[in-house]
């Protein structure tokens, strides 16, 4: 009998161990198994599929010669992921092709184009390592990152973009009003049955301050405070993004995009103005450097050989022709 | 079995069942670190 005891003990306790373990991983180590490829849990973005002067790159080109060709001065050029796309097909119609270097993994320090993404596309223009980055609007840290460093940043909207919400696909809730969504991230609403789902805390994540989504947000919310609920992980997931990086880019068929105000974030609905978050892609650039083929490069960006790369590139043009 | 194998057993049980408790957390966190929010989301429910 205490043999039987003890074994009864020694697999109880075995198995408590067993349970817990799985159950962490089924509830939350199964969610954060990146199935994206290294570079991309890296840098956000696979950077060989988009080069410029690549034949086998997905980047968009213009059918013939670009009217605007650059050989010296060239500003140096970097941006956010989700806009890497757009600045490359800039530079593979405007620069040279020997100005651009990439070793397999990363531009090179005298490479004409770079990708730091956007945390270090605005401390790079700050510090004067690059002369034109492609981002959507700054955090206010990197807004007083400029204004304690002396810089005034100019900024020229070359595109536009909707800031879009994702789910996973199987979640029942397809829309959500405004004050829903503001009441989600402000902790008003914690479960996901309060907006018309099921049953389910909500989890709503956010991302690294600096980001430019994270300052997407950030301006979306304006005075109210963004709550993060411990518990949140036991529950159903929302997130945020720019509506091509998440469709035409990571193209993952396990989420989908949210309608705000029963609006769905179409390229349409973007161009026509209904879809009620859209946020503008900058061209941003130091007032007082000097090169002067920065304006003319976002003056042949705005103009409609630049805007067709835009909208080729999956975004809505600054200027509509 | 006598009680000083029995404790033997028991601890040894305890101690695996902790590390690998510790290792998983470890792993799961640094995996959270990295993951991104659409993977994060799709791989949810």
């Amino acid at each position: 009998m205490k043999l039987v005891r003890q074994i009864t003990v020694i697999i109880v306790v075995a198995l408590s161990f067993i349970l817990f373990d799985m159950g962490v991983y089924n509830v939350i180590t199964k969610r954060c198994i990146n199935n994206t490829s290294k570079e991309m849990q890296a840098k956000s973005i696979e950077l060989d599929k988009y080069l410029p002067f690549d034949e086998d790159s997905l980047i968009a080109a213009l059918d013939g010669e670009a009217s605007l060709k650059l050989t010296e001065n060239l500003p140096v050029v970097d941006g956010a992921a989700a806009i890497y796309p757009v600045y490359s097909a800039f530079v593979n119609a405007v620069y040279p092709k020997e100005s651009v270097s990439f070793d397999g993994t990363n531009f090179t320090e005298n490479s004409a184009m770079q990708y730091t993404n956007t945390r270090g596309a605005y401390k790079g223009i700050v510090d004067g390592d690059v002369d034109v980055i492609f981002c959507v609007k700054p955090s206010d840290e990197q807004l007083k990152y400029a204004e304690e460093n002396g810089v005034e940043l100019e900024f020229v909207p070359i595109g536009r973009e909707a800031f879009v919400f994702i789910v996973n696909k199987d979640n029942p809730v397809d829309n959500l009003s405004i004050e829903q969504l503001k009441g989600v991230y402000s902790g008003k609403y914690t479960n996901w049955s309060q907006v018309g789902g099921d049953d389910y805390i909500i989890d709503a994540l956010q991302r690294n301050k600096g980001s430019g989504s994270q300052s997407a947000l950030e301006s979306f919310m304006g005075e109210e405070e963004i709550k993060k609920n411990p518990l949140g992980f036991m529950g159903r997931a929302i997130g945020f993004s720019f509506r091509y990086y998440v469709s035409g880019i990571v193209e993952n068929g396990g989420v989908k995009m949210l309608s705000l105000d029963g609006v769905y974030p179409s390229k349409e609905n973007i161009s026509n103005g209904s879809y009620p978050i859209i946020s503008d892609i900058y061209a941003v650039y130091r007032k007082d450097d000097d090169n002067q083929n920065i304006p003319i490069l976002i003056d042949w960006i705005l103009s409609e050989e630049g805007q067709k790369l835009v909208e080729d590139s999956g975004y809505v043009p600054a200027i509509v022709g | 079995m006598n009680d000083k194998v029995f404790c033997g057993i028991l601890a040894a049980v305890v101690i695996v069942g902790i590390v690998s408790v510790v290792a998983l957390v470890g792993y799961t966190y640094d995996l959270y670190e990295s993951v991104s929010i659409i993977s994060y989301i799709a791989n949810g429910r």
